[in-house]
């Protein structure tokens, strides 16, 4: 009679599972649908300001919508889109490698050893506190106007970041795999390649995500100062000439290719070294 | 036929400090092959310390420990931890391959023949997190069985889990124990399952000394609800009732 009773609690038809089931699948199908109809609202709520803020102040301080996308159509088939943006690109990338030379290894050091921790900590606190201005200024004193005053910035900006995550990341290792890895026989070396380095992997990411968007501003904010080439330097250009529909098509421009890159490269690039997280694995198997 | 020695065995904790804890003290005993052997006692006793020594994991303050395999090449230890200790960035198939020197087609054929044993064939390419407690003990069991040890460490494996799980899994230790014919060290504060696991249990009293080493001579496969396995479990119960008596009308051991 009990196991009756139980049977009877647990197992539901399956012609009612099923319905649940399909009810389910469509109440999560509306929300979906919810959320995406609230990003379209959301951008049309943004532009139908800019059309206001355009018609109260005049098109001229504040260009139409539409206008600024014409003049980004214009700088795209001009060809100095490329030119610029891959000079931009180049100076970013090459500061963000040589912050990751200097600042991966000092938080290695910082995160392994409490004695490294103690001779690193208070500089590298110090260097990530500083704004990303003064480091323009002086990149910018100390290499005039050539294209290694951005770097420099960029690198001096980044490196704080990636030193202190790293560390972070090292101290988190779970001592216990160690323990099994040592207990099983395996080297230093496998440790590391195995238990170290895929513990930091989620940290590190972290630091890409915060200094690629800080990298860019000071990158843009160094040519915006004294560059030869690149985004910043071309939004200079504009605003001597007093063209702002340029400034913010350059702006626009600029921002897509920030999304691009970050949903395109560092989404993707995340979502599959990090496809054993619970949280990844809903994007990525 | 592999032997492990271990004789006159201490471990002191901070030693020459004002805090130093002798945790084992002139352990003495030697496990030939083909042997499960059981160390049981109460917490605090030296069980995990012991078993960590054995491993290399950590080091001993005096004594001689050995392990020899009889085929003339360093001899191989596997271990399970009380928590499945995986790797949760690598698959279950390759969290067992991590720990093997070896990584040629027979070695992951063999991986998979004990994953199979364990009843985890259909799982070999899933994440740890995405197993249950469980099934990832049973992960970390097909591991050690699948280095082909010598000598195979468990260090209390089933004491994170719930009474049936566990149940479950002794029963699976006792059928992949009767056709691999491993030696194993089997630490444990539980003589029930001591007893239904073991050849042979060595009784650590709190102090890190050998109280008593008691043979098993039961058949196999042995379960819990069998009288003889219940009559003898309570036998040595109530031996170790005996040295918790002892220990209250004596100095303490260290």
């Amino acid at each position: 009679m009990t196991e009756q009773l139980v049977g009877a609690a647990t197992a539901a038809p399956p012609a009612d599972r099923d319905g649940r089931e399909a009810g389910a699948r469509r109440t999560a199908q509306l929300r979906r649908w919810r959320r995406r109809g609230l990003l379209v609202l959301g951008w049309l709520a943004m532009l139908l300001l800019w059309e206001f803020g355009s018609w109260w102040y005049g098109s001229r301080l504040l260009p139409r919508p539409h206008e600024v996308f014409l003049k980004a159509v214009e700088i795209v088939e001009s060809g100095n889109f490329v030119t610029d943006f891959s000079a931009s690109v180049l100076k970013t990338f090459a500061g963000f490698a040589v912050a990751a030379a200097v600042g991966a290894p000092v938080g290695y050091l910082m995160g392994r050893y409490d004695y490294w921790r103690a001779f690193f900590h208070d500089g590298v606190t110090i260097a990530g506190t500083i704004p990303a201005i003064v480091y323009a200024v002086m990149s910018l004193i100390v290499f005039g106007l050539s294209n290694l005053g951005p770097i420099l910035a960029v690198a001096l900006v980044s490196a704080p970041y990636i030193a202190l995550n790293v560390a972070e990341g090292i101290r988190g290792v779970d001592r216990s795999l160690v323990t099994m890895s040592e207990a099983f026989g395996r080297t230093p070396r496998q440790i590391r390649r195995e238990v170290l380095i895929p513990t930091i992997v989620p940290f590190v990411f972290a630091a890409i995500r915060m200094c690629f968007a800080v990298a860019w501003k000071v990158e843009a904010l160094t040519e915006v100062f004294g560059g030869r080439n690149g985004v910043g330097f071309q939004i200079r250009t504009e605003y001597q000439l007093y063209d702002i529909g340029a400034v913010l098509a350059w702006m626009f421009l600029f921002i897509a290719f920030m999304l691009v890159i970050e949903r395109l490269v560092l989404f993707r690039a995340e979502a599959r070294l990090l496809a054993w997280r619970p949280e990844e694995r809903g994007t990525a198997l | 036929m592999a032997v492990l020695t271990v004789k006159n065995l201490a471990k002191t904790f901070n030693l020459g400090t004002p805090r130093a804890s002798r945790v084992l003290d002139d352990i003495t005993f030697e496990v030939r092959g083909q042997t499960f052997v059981s160390i049981v006692g109460p917490s605090g006793c030296g069980k995990s310390t012991l078993l960590n020594i054995i491993s290399g994991v950590e080091e001993h303050t005096s004594g001689e420990i050995s392990l020899t395999s009889d085929e003339g090449r360093p001899a191989r230890m596997g271990y399970v931890f009380q928590d499945p200790r995986l790797l949760p960035w690598r698959s279950v198939l390759r969290n067992m391959m991590y720990v093997q020197d070896d990584q040629g087609e027979a070695t992951v054929a063999r991986a998979r023949r004990y994953l199979d044993m364990v009843g985890l064939a259909k799982n070999a390419d899933f994440y740890p997190g995405q197993l249950s407690g469980g099934m990832q003990q049973r992960v970390g069991i097909a591991r050690a069985f699948a280095v082909e040890p010598d000598l195979l460490l468990m260090d209390e494996p089933f004491s994170h889990l719930d009474a049936i799980t566990a149940r479950g899994l002794r029963a699976q230790l006792q059928d992949i124990w009767a056709q691999s014919k491993k030696t194993v060290v089997f630490v444990t504060h539980d003589v029930v399952e001591a007893v239904e696991l073991s050849d042979r249990i060595i009784v650590l009293q709190p102090g890190g000394r050998i109280y008593e080493d008691i043979g098993i001579d039961l058949p196999r496969p042995r379960r819990q609800t069998d009288p003889t396995v219940a009559t003898l479990q309570a036998e040595v119960l109530a031996r170790l009732e005996a040295m918790k008596e002892l220990g209250r009308t004596t100095e303490p051991v260290a």
